[in-house]
């Protein structure tokens, strides 16, 4: 659509507004006339529906704002993070999803910064309706959490599973590589789902020592290929619904590839995730991932697991309007880093109340157990997140 | 080691919980199957059965008229991609949405 077209349509628009008279309500019949003519101006001007629709571009995402107070320590609110997700479909074929993080933080000085992560930027081509082949920073499909339950809009509490929290996180959420997934259906709402990845792998950090001696440490943040060695993985999941309102869906995914630099030592993950929905209002949900590292001095195997309960008062269908907008969560979960520390406990109790579908308010108190006595601190944290 | 060993039996206990509680899913899902006969695996469900088992199973509903109807069709595509919907399945709630729209 040219300069000329677009003054043409205002024009159109201007002229219709004024033959229908702004000062008085809008007739039915005047609203439908109006709307033709400016299908139809559209239409010389080769602009359609369907030109529309064959390329389109959405920002979507969420944002989250935190109150966090932990046993012993100042509370104060956290910027928890903006995260826009650009969304540029071409045809039916072709999808590009960019999705960045930014989150306010304190450096060791006390300034301020902005920290910016690329979450994921992947172009993928919808090859049929069983095959999708994805390119780019891809989100492993490791478990299901972080495929469908990232943003905090969606997760049901403030915080990550131990297993996948920032500080005691044991497997990756997204490297860059290549994909082929996608979902067979068997009819009746079922699907088997799959994927197969290559990815750069996992990495390391460096440090030297004050004698010179270099030591590398596992890291999941790296996104170059640190040796000759890629990484390998792949998901094989089932989702059944059991009932008119209830559903199921379990999977196995893992990864394996080399970490150091000598591309030696091998890291692996195995992850069990499942999924039960007893009702529309009730959700038991977990996770078991078991990893494995070669290291100098013999093989670790940091490993957790978490289950998760949720129920929606909205479930006893009352007529309490607060009710019905409230959640109730539960979510245990243990982690061992199988670094001498022994496992870390948290038992997470939380309320939401679900100010719309994407705008809520969320708190939890979470209970920590652990050797370690500044991981073994009880935490109470609100959130309001929000999804556009 | 003693502690080594009391850690590894509570391990050993934690995993053996998580193999129970499967089974305790995989027993319910079986009893939910029974009652219902297997009747929804035969019958080819509406996109708005699919909407709401697919997409309500993550997320709070999302209401059509808050998009038009390119925008769904790229937000359900990008849905597709993340959790492997297939494409029949992904076709039948664009529709819904937008006819809803």
């Amino acid at each position: 659509m040219n300069h000329k077209s677009h003054i043409a349509v205002m024009a159109a628009l201007v002229t219709a507004f004024a033959s229908v008279g702004v000062a008085r309500a809008v007739t039915d019949e005047e609203f439908n006339a109006l709307k033709l003519k400016v299908l139809d101006l559209e239409s010389k001007a080769g602009v359609s529906e369907e030109a529309t629709a064959k390329n389109n571009f959405v920002m979507a995402g969420g944002v989250d704002v935190n109150y966090q107070k932990t046993q012993g320590e100042n509370g104060g609110f956290l910027l928890g993070s903006f995260n826009p997700i650009f969304l540029l479909r071409s045809g039916d074929k072709v999808l590009f999803e960019g999705a960045l993080e930014f989150n306010v933080q304190n450096q060791d000085n006390g300034a301020s910064s902005v920290e910016t992560v690329v979450e994921f930027a992947q172009v993928s081509y919808l090859v049929n309706d069983w095959l999708t082949l994805t390119a780019g920073k891809i989100v492993l499909p490791l478990g299901s959490f972080i495929e469908t339950t990232d943003p905090a809009w969606i997760n049901k509490l403030p915080t990550f599973p131990l297993p996948r929290a920032d500080q005691t996180a044991i497997l990756p959420e997204s490297d860059i590589g290549v994909q082929a997934h996608g979902g067979i259906s068997l009819g009746g709402g079922s699907y088997i789902n799959y994927g197969a990845f290559v990815v750069n792998g996992p990495g390391h950090t460096s440090s030297t020592d004050t004698n010179g001696v270099t030591t590398e440490t596992l890291s999941f943040d790296s996104v170059e290929n640190q040796n000759n060695s890629l990484g390998f993985g792949g998901k094989l999941g089932c989702f059944t619904p059991l009932a008119e309102s209830s559903s199921f869906e379990i999977g196995v995914s893992g990864e394996s590839g080399k970490w150091d630099s000598q591309g030696q030592n091998n890291w692996s993950v195995l992850v069990c995730d499942a999924r039960l929905h007893v009702t529309p209002a009730a959700e038991i949900r977990g996770e078991y991932i078991h990893s494995s590292e070669d290291t100098a001095t013999g093989t670790l195997t940091p490993k957790g697991w978490w289950i998760q309960g949720a129920y929606q008062l909205s479930g006893l269908d009352t007529d309490v309007a607060l009710l019905n907008k409230l959640e109730l969560v539960a979510r245990y979960a243990q982690v061992d880093l199988d670094q001498g520390d022994g496992a870390i406990k948290q038992t997470a109790l939380g309320v939401d109340y679900h100010i719309t579908g994407t705008l809520a308010l969320k708190g939890d108190y979470e209970i920590n157990s652990a050797d370690n006595p500044d991981a073994a601190k009880n935490t109470v944290n609100l959130q309001i997140a929000y999804g556009f | 080691m003693k502690r080594c060993s009391i850690r590894a039996t509570k391990w050993r206990i934690s995993e053996a919980l998580v193999v129970a509680l499967v089974i305790v899913l995989g027993a319910v899902t079986a009893v939910l199957a029974k009652d219902d006969g297997a009747a929804p695996a035969k019958k080819a469900p509406t996109g708005a059965q699919l909407y709401a088992m697919n997409c309500g199973r993550c997320h709070m509903e999302r209401y059509a008229k808050e998009r038009t109807d390119a925008q769904w069709q790229t937000i359900i595509t990008h849905m597709r991609v993340h959790a492997n919907l297939p494409g029949a399945d992904a076709r039948k709630i664009i529709e819904y949405l937008q006819a809803s729209n």
